[in-house]
């Protein structure tokens, strides 16, 4: 039998007419006009082009490479500082600091909870590449690649030298943003490290008041403090700052040579260098009684997680409406000013005790997530104490290889260094 | 004690190998997890104009000032009305395309005369803020060719849509890249 596609194609084109529901909606018919008149089409502009996705990758690597290079081949702080430029060009004011690896850590969480969440290919792998480096060279994604710790490295202008005990204390600010963004991002919540990123709106140049705001607050402070973001809030820092300390590589000053004159710690504006010591042998500490507070303070942080993750649960928009709609039906109907989400939700019918369900859900994932995130903050807090507590023998100064942001300054600064220089060993010349 | 000082040594070289294997393994399932999940087809933020209910937050919600969100006029749906109620305001004076007869609040909208009675609209897309008062009169009363889009020149595609968290009646979608843009008839270019 041979098939009139021609009638086939009419016939289903009378049949869409039919049967789409716009096609009856029209409350004044389109006029059929007796001038030449053309009906313009809808102007649309074309989504940004695929393959550019893969060049941002590829620039990444790239970056993160030569910024590994500069810094602990070529030892040379003006590559260094051109790398961040381009990268403060390129990935901040041109790619306007989105997607960053920052943020990613959120997209990672919420789709290991929600298959449905709609995970870009750029995000695993913009998230999973610096974190790899990491273990082989260091931070060097922080050093060169970053857009906003490139900012706020160019930035600073006259350094206030914080002590060392505030410095260390403030960075675990960082963990615990860490793990509250990831209890908001699980609980589909909101994206914390977005909402309140200091630098995207100064890249686009534009944004709502509080970013500006706080993209303001942000680069007066890093005029005056190396890198506030990076060293006491940046949540990928946090996690870069483990795996950097057992790196194959790191940023090395002079250590064969070292005459111990301290111009590298005064060089280094983020207090990554550590000091000689000669920790006399001191009293062995009763262990029991530290792994005893350690663990009680794990404990005492789960307990009061339980309770703050309750409290933070009524950030979810969600939650916010069953409070809403259980005031309207409850109480009287007539005195309440609902919100547009109550409104359409009352609109659209659907059963209360729904979303009753669905909120008592996410309660509890607030909860159980409140519980993590109190241990994990004072597991951190441990670990920052032991880890502070330890005093390993050093002759030497020396980076802390979590601290460093291969930044290259210190060796810059560094008197032996700078004379291998000046006597012209080929490898290194003079900058 | 020489001995003893280079054993030492290696034996930190050896915990932090360890270390950077085991730590590895875990990037790389974290990884292969994460990948598992990668939705295969690029997507971008549109607005399902069958269900925007026009409350503005487009405007407001956006992370970027002006908002990504425009007026567009899909003009195979509008009826050319003389009375457009996308373009006058409530009570207008007369029908002409005065300051005062303007819903439009920056003015945004461009009244043309094509042939006795219709007239023509056209959004100028530098003025559009993307409040929606125009869709919302024109959904109303009229055929709903004015409707909101995301225009994907300014649109930074974020994860996170600041306006799809906010929108009222959870008419922000993810749709395939290659076909960026939903009109009341279906899907196009």
């Amino acid at each position: 039998m041979k098939v009139n596609y021609k009638r086939v194609l009419i016939g289903a084109i009378f049949l869409y007419l039919v049967a789409s529901p716009v096609f009856g909606e029209y409350k004044f018919p389109p006029p059929e006009f007796d001038t030449n008149y053309l009906v313009p089409v809808m102007r649309t502009v074309p989504a940004r082009a695929d393959w550019l996705v893969y060049l941002d990758i590829f620039i990444l690597i790239e970056v993160i490479l030569l910024s590994a290079w500069a810094s602990l081949k070529r030892r040379s702080r003006n590559i260094v500082m051109l790398i961040s430029m381009f990268s403060l060009l390129y990935f901040g004011f041109y790619k306007e600091g989105c997607i960053c690896p920052i943020g990613a850590v959120q997209d990672i969480v919420l789709s290991l909870t929600n298959p449905n969440y709609y995970l870009p290919f750029t995000a695993v792998l913009i998230f999973i590449i610096p974190l790899v480096a990491s273990l082989f060279i260091g931070r060097a994604y922080c050093g060169g690649a970053c857009p906003h710790g490139a900012l706020q490295d160019l930035l600073l202008l006259k350094e206030i030298k914080i002590p060392r005990w505030l410095d260390r204390s403030l960075s675990m600010l960082a963990y615990i943003y860490l793990g509250l963004a990831v209890l908001f991002a699980l609980t589909d919540s909101v994206f914390l490290i977005c909402k309140y990123d200091p630098f995207v709106p100064i890249f686009r140049l534009t944004g709502p008041f509080y970013m500006l705001l706080n993209g303001g607050f942000f680069v007066l402070l890093s005029l005056f403090i190396g890198r506030p973001y990076c060293r006491f809030l940046c949540p990928y820092g946090a996690l870069l700052k483990p795996l950097a300390l057992v790196s194959r590589e790191k940023v090395t000053i002079t250590p064969d040579k070292c005459i111990v004159c301290k111009l590298c710690e005064d060089s280094c504006p983020f207090g990554a260098i550590n000091k000689p010591d000669k920790p006399e042998r001191r009293k062995a500490k009763n262990r029991l009684v530290v792994l005893g507070l350690f663990i009680s303070g794990l404990i005492a942080g789960g307990v009061l997680g339980n309770y703050t993750g309750a409290l933070l649960a009524t950030y979810n928009r969600d939650v916010k409406l069953a409070v809403e709609i259980y005031a309207y039906s409850e109480g009287e109907p007539e005195k309440i000013i609902l919100s547009d989400y109550a409104k359409e939700y009352i609109r659209t019918g659907e059963s209360s005790l729904l979303l009753y369900e669905k909120v008592a859900g996410v309660k509890n994932k607030f909860k159980t997530g409140g519980i993590y995130l109190g241990v994990w903050i004072m597991f951190v807090m441990g670990l920052q104490f032991l880890y502070a507590a330890r005093k390993p023998k050093r002759d030497i100064y020396e980076p802390d290889s979590a601290r460093c942001m291969s930044c290259a300054r210190c060796f810059r600064d560094c008197p032996i260094e700078r004379q291998e220089k000046s006597t012209g060993d080929g490898s290194r010349k003079q900058e | 004690m020489e001995e003893n000082k280079t054993k030492k040594v290696s034996r930190m070289e050896f915990l932090k190998n360890l270390g950077r294997g085991a730590l590895l393994l875990f990037l790389g399932i974290t990884g292969g997890a994460a990948l598992a999940r990668v939705k295969k087809k690029p997507a971008v933020w549109q607005i399902d104009p069958a269900k925007c209910i026009q409350c503005g937050r487009c405007a407001t919600e956006c992370v970027l000032r002006v908002s990504a969100v425009k007026c567009v006029h899909n003009f195979s749906l509008c009826g050319y009305c003389n009375l457009c109620f996308g373009f006058f305001q409530a009570g207008q004076r007369e029908l002409t395309s005065g300051g005062e007869n303007q819903l439009c609040p920056t003015g945004a909208i461009k009244r043309k005369f094509v042939e006795y009675p219709y007239y023509e609209y056209t959004i100028i897309e530098k003025l559009c803020v993307g409040c929606g008062k125009c869709v919302k009169g024109c959904t109303a009363f009229g055929n709903g060719s004015l409707q909101l889009q995301v225009m994907h020149d300014r649109c930074k595609n974020c994860n996170e849509c600041l306006i799809a968290k906010a929108c009222a009646g959870k008419a922000f979608v993810r749709i395939p890249a290659e076909k960026a843009y939903i009109t009341k008839e279906g899907r196009e270019s």
